[in-house]
């Protein structure tokens, strides 16, 4: 498990109002991806975290962001 | 309505069902390996065991790979097997466990092979490798695929989100 990385993908969800299969479905990944990377379970690929991004409209550093020490 | 298959739940489903199949052949080559130092009556029943270890293994991929080989017919890029999503980077890492677990296997047998057990049959030492390797490819794939809670629930209405920024 990694906690290295933090995300703010299901607060970028609830503002979109998408479930994870939703969100899923856009990026072209199963659910299951979209769910372990929201728990920190799984670190994304780099072309998952660009299209995330891109799919919200934000940069990717306010997705994804590295843990405070 | 069942919501229909995506090309992503495909692909999960394809290496599931792959994990699935090698367990099941990795008996098959256990079975093989055993009946070299069974009675002939046993070594029988052995090699029907097999068999049908095999067969049950060809079933169960038979029609996720009749299904692929569909999709990359059609030039269905989505299934050109890029490793990016967490199944495929499960899988990928429990190959590597399983290269692991079958190399230190042979190191162990490479010396048991020359003193202690030198006048076991070449085969048995080729069908307990495989056996272990991909033993250890499904078993892998499934205790890394083990449900941890990472499912969350996708009920926004009675939860308030938005309250950091990354760094603040």
């Amino acid at each position: 498990m990694s906690r290295a990385l933090e995300n703010r993908i299901r607060v970028y969800r609830a503002e979109h109002r998408l479930s994870q299969g939703d969100l899923a479905d856009i990026i072209g990944v199963s659910r299951k991806t979209i769910s372990t990377i929201e728990v920190g379970r799984f670190v994304p690929s780099t072309v998952i975290a660009l299209k995330i991004a891109r799919h919200f409209g934000v940069p990717v550093e306010q997705v994804f962001s590295l843990a405070e020490p | 309505m069942k919501k229909e298959e995506t090309l992503a739940q495909f692909v999960d489903r394809f290496m599931q069902r792959t994990a699935l199949a090698v367990l099941v052949m990795s008996l098959a080559y256990a079975s093989s390996a055993v009946s070299h130092f069974v009675s002939e009556q046993t070594a029988e029943y052995l090699m029907w065991a097999k068999t049908a270890f095999a067969l049950g293994g060809g079933a169960i991929v038979l029609p996720v790979v009749v299904k692929f080989v569909r999709l990359r017919m059609k030039k269905d890029k989505s299934c050109s097997g890029s490793p990016t999503g967490y199944m495929a980077s499960m899988f990928n890492k429990a190959a590597e466990r399983a290269f692991a677990t079958g190399f230190i296997f042979m190191i162990i047998l490479e010396p048991l092979s020359q003193h202690l057990v030198a006048d076991w049959p070449p085969a048995f030492f080729i069908q307990s490798t495989l056996s272990v390797m991909i033993a250890a490819l499904g078993i892998n794939f499934f205790l890394l695929n083990r449900d941890e809670g990472d499912e969350l629930d996708d009920d926004f209405e009675s939860e308030n989100y938005g309250s950091k920024e990354p760094g603040a």
